[in-house]
């Protein structure tokens, strides 16, 4: 098998992956979020007396943030676990697609789906700031539309770290609710580590024992640490980022997305399918 | 038969209705007197979405204030709202609403101003750019606790504060040191400010301020000293000049005459206006 047929198999699983997800109606939900934002965004930007825009976007990004994460747990973990328990898996890999080419395929695909509905609820949410300073003209400045973006690029990494540990542990799990319920903890956790971890670090957090401490700690070095991508508040106060902290950031992320993928491929390349 | 039995699920809907927003709307007085959970639990579980979570605690306390009758608050209500703001505030401190909200109804409502100190003070460590958190702490210091010291040393904070009305505030805080006792504070913060004025006319007001204020200083430290030597206080400022503690008596430059007051404090009949 040669790099081209390599490259256009992975395509070609990404393709049906594309196509599949009009069957997953995330396009409803994508339409329904926008919607959603639009009509809301100046009712909620109304109920504050003197931060009207920042109130506007943390609704914005709240709403996209937690759009995109029912698509990523969702999708993600459904996409591996059901073609297995439909035994669609059988027509898939027999025919000269190998399995890691498909576990590749399949991340391409939903990962394109994600970066279109990133895109789409961005310009959305754009438009629904501005239908806000339309209606209530007492927003205050522009907000800075590049930290704005900035923040849904680490979106976008974080939900690609969720579909990675949903495909793992859909590469050896026989349900379809297992994988789901697996990755919603460890967003969870993810989202919550460092909170716990800092609070043990404080003096109320230090009358624990120690071995709920080893605990929350080797939690936080395996969990992804999620609330490192999410720029929220530094989107709509106008805080300052470090561009130096997020290249780290960022690369943490390319090279768990890359773990978590290769573990994938490793256990679903041994797993006994039939 | 089909339709008959459309009828009456229809029906039975509509007759629900009524009783499950009774209901629904008995359980929100209920639960409104419960105080929100330990903010550092509602802050883990908030995940990523605290500002939203802070937000929508912030619209619960304006709409537990706008659903009041009348505008009084008894204490216990104050203590709600309270933990309403200080969840709000903690899960997002950038969010400036809930510190004036707590600044106009935690002071003058319900009486709770070491409260209303305390969401201020995060307000000042988060948005410590605005002079106003620090202006209000001096002024609850000042007006509602006669904690005159605090309230000078928080005006202090208040003018160094960029965009702050440098020349309203200097006075007013250096009249505070001057009520608490420590002229001399005072007189420093003045120099202070007098040294990093450039407008000239505002220089002015500074000097003549400096110099009334000088003007007590060397009659406090003549009344220390009287007090010192005879054991008592002394009744005026003359008694201070015959026991040969001050040359003369200081010049008011606001036109006034200085004089000491029953409990000993020097005044002057301008009251430096």
């Amino acid at each position: 098998m040669n790099a081209l047929d390599n490259k256009k198999n992975i395509l070609s699983i990404a393709h049906i992956t594309i196509k599949g997800s009009r069957i997953e109606k995330i396009y409803y939900l994508l339409f329904f979020t926008v919607v959603i934002v639009l009509l809301l965004t100046p009712y909620f930007a109304s109920m504050s007396p003197r931060q009207g825009k920042q109130v506007a976007l943390d609704f914005i990004l709240s709403t996209q943030s937690f759009t995109g994460l029912i698509i990523a747990t969702f999708v993600g973990s459904g996409l591996i676990a059901r073609d297995v328990d439909k035994k669609v898996i059988y027509s898939v890999i027999t025919k000269s697609v190998s399995r890691s080419q498909y576990v590749i395929g399949r991340f391409l695909g939903i990962a394109l789906i994600l970066l279109l509905a990133i895109i789409l609820m961005s310009f959305f949410g754009i438009l629904s700031y501005y239908a806000t300073l339309w209606m209530f003209i007492t927003l205050g400045d522009a907000p800075n539309w590049y930290v704005y973006w900035l923040n849904a690029i680490f979106l976008y990494l974080k939900l690609l770290i969720i579909v990675a540990v949903a495909f793992l542990f859909s590469s050896f799990s026989t349900s379809t609710i297992f994988p789901l319920a697996v990755t919603i903890g460890v967003y969870i956790a993810g989202a919550s580590a460092i909170k716990v971890k800092s609070y043990l670090e404080t003096l109320s957090g230090a009358n624990w024992g120690i071995g709920f401490k080893l605990l929350v700690n080797s939690a936080f070095y395996l969990f992804p640490n999620l609330s490192a991508f999410d720029l929220k508040a530094q989107a709509a106060y106008g805080l300052s980022v470090n561009s130096l902290n997020l290249i780290f950031v960022a690369l943490y992320g390319l090279l768990y997305i890359s773990v978590m993928l290769f573990v994938t491929v490793v256990i679903f390349n041994r797993r006994d399918l039939i | 038969m089909k339709l008959f039995l459309n009828i009456i699920v229809l029906i039975t809907y509509i007759l629900l209705i009524n009783p499950v927003e009774k209901f629904s709307k008995s359980k929100m007085t209920t639960e409104s007197t419960t105080a929100v959970p330990d903010v550092e639990v509602v802050d883990i579980f908030a995940l990523e979405f605290k500002n939203l979570v802070s937000d929508i605690l912030f619209f619960d306390a304006i709409t537990f204030i706008g659903g009041k009758k009348t505008f009084r608050l008894e204490m216990q209500e104050g203590e709600q709202l309270y933990s309403l703001l200080n969840a709000s505030s903690f899960l997002n401190p950038y969010n400036v609403d809930p510190y004036y909200l707590g600044q106009s109804i935690l002071t003058w409502e319900t009486k709770m101003y070491d409260r209303a100190n305390i969401l201020l003070k995060r307000g000042m460590q988060y948005r410590n750019k605005e002079w106003v958190f620090p202006f209000f702490i001096a002024y609850n210091y000042f007006y509602f606790m006669n904690d005159t010291l605090r309230g000078a040393e928080y005006m202090k904070v208040a003018i160094e504060r960029p965009g702050s009305p440098t020349l309203v505030l200097t006075t007013l805080a250096s009249r505070l040191y001057y009520r608490s006792g420590r002229t001399e504070v005072g007189i420093l913060l003045l120099k202070d400010a007098e040294a990093h004025e450039a407008d000239e006319g505002v220089k002015k007001i500074y000097r003549k301020r400096i110099k009334a204020m000088e003007g007590v200083l060397v009659i406090e430290k003549a009344i220390e000293v009287y007090k010192n030597k005879y054991s008592r206080k002394p009744a005026n400022i003359d008694m201070l000049i015959k026991a040969g503690l001050l040359k003369s008596r200081p010049h008011d430059p606001y036109g006034g005459q200085y004089y000491i007051d029953k409990e000993g404090n020097v005044k002057s009949t301008s009251d430096f206006r």
